[in-house]
């Protein structure tokens, strides 16, 4: 296998730290700006591309008069995260 | 020629290696920032329990002990050091966590944070409300009847009891812990059994018309059950916590 066969989602740098930043529990947009270091405009286009891909879902709502948006991985997401890692590993031995 | 393709071969292997570890890595470094570092709880919780075991273990054995031996006055009294001493005690491990939580924020992700916070409320706010009862209760002294006192402190200690346990819940849920929340659940029917059932186990050991001798005086077994339930959950959360070192709301993966 090699690395350019891995699916579009997870050719960005962006989109794996989001989805990798998600396989623990679901994040708010805020928190996912932190984590990733990214702009607004670059992180929404890239949650945008993978919640029309099904890897995320995107949840809006209000706490207090502040929006709030949640993201949380779908089983697809977290289905095609762990193939990737196996693609990953299965390069790193030698397959 | 056919070196060259192999070279190419060779160098687009390495090309793909070298990738794959950089995305493992960048994988790797967003786990770490957002898994719940549940070591951190799992010594603040054992050392919780760890001094409440030492400290009601002394204060049951020396109550007892100057209760058969010394006037009803001084078991009073023995009793008034003891709860006095127990505010210090908890004062002094409050200090302890606000240095230790000061430490911890400063490599340790908000969610780990959010879930030690969490548990410093749990387990210094209801003391510090319990010492606001305690103080009601000796400036009211003779005017506030002991049954009423009584059961403010036993309405108190379900309503600890409960948090406590619904703390639990949430951790487990919070972490991805089915453990933790089956714990809960165990934990919240003990306690109903407990405080609901129909035996008076409430006895007053002494008959001295002082209030605050009265209050001091009185011992209360499902309390006292009930703290020490309290304690060894925080023991049990405790090596459990650390035993399982890492949380997340999707469970181990």
């Amino acid at each position: 296998m090699e690395m350019n066969n891995i699916p579009e989602m997870f050719q960005s740098k962006l989109r794996l730290m989001i989805i990798s930043a998600l396989i623990r529990q679901p994040l708010s947009f805020s928190a996912l700006r932190q984590l990733t270091g990214a702009t607004d405009g670059n992180l929404s286009v890239q949650i945008s591309k993978l919640s029309e891909a099904g890897y995320i879902t995107v949840r809006k709502e209000f706490a207090g008069k502040k929006p709030l948006t949640t993201c949380e991985l779908t089983p697809l997401g977290r289905y095609s995260f762990r193939q990737y890692v196996e693609l990953l590993n299965s390069i790193l031995q030698g397959e | 020629m056919s070196e060259q393709i192999s070279d190419i071969r060779d160098n687009s292997r390495e090309e793909s290696v070298r990738s794959a570890m950089e995305n493992i890595a960048l994988i790797r470094r967003m786990i770490d920032h957002t898994e719940i570092n549940m070591h951190r709880l799992g010594w603040l919780f054992l050392v919780y329990g760890l001094v409440f075991l030492a400290y009601s273990l002394f204060e049951l054995f020396s109550t007892m002990i100057v209760a058969r031996t010394s006037t009803l006055q001084t078991t009073g009294t023995v009793s008034m050091i003891l709860s006095l001493l127990t505010y210090v005690v908890i004062a002094v491990l409050f200090v302890l966590f606000l240095r230790k939580r000061a430490a911890i924020a400063k490599i340790e992700n908000e969610y780990t944070m959010k879930l030690f916070d969490l548990w410093g409320v749990m387990m210094f706010a209801p003391a510090a409300l319990e010492l606001v009862i305690y103080l009601v209760a000796v400036i009211a002294g003779d005017s506030l009847p002991a049954i009423s006192v009584a059961l403010l402190r036993i309405v108190f200690s379900v309503l600890k009891n409960t948090a406590l346990y619904m703390c639990i819940f949430f951790t487990g849920h919070y972490t991805g812990s089915r453990v933790l929340k089956i714990v809960s659940a165990v934990l919240m029917i003990l306690l109903i059994a407990l405080f609901s059932c129909g035996i008076s186990l409430e006895r007053t050991v002494m008959s001295e018309s002082n209030y605050f001798m009265q209050l001091n005086g009185m011992i209360s077994i499902r309390s006292t059950i009930a703290s020490f339930i309290q304690i060894f959950v925080y023991l049990g959360m405790g090596i459990y916590c650390i035993v399982k070192q890492r949380g997340s709301v999707h469970g181990d993966e």
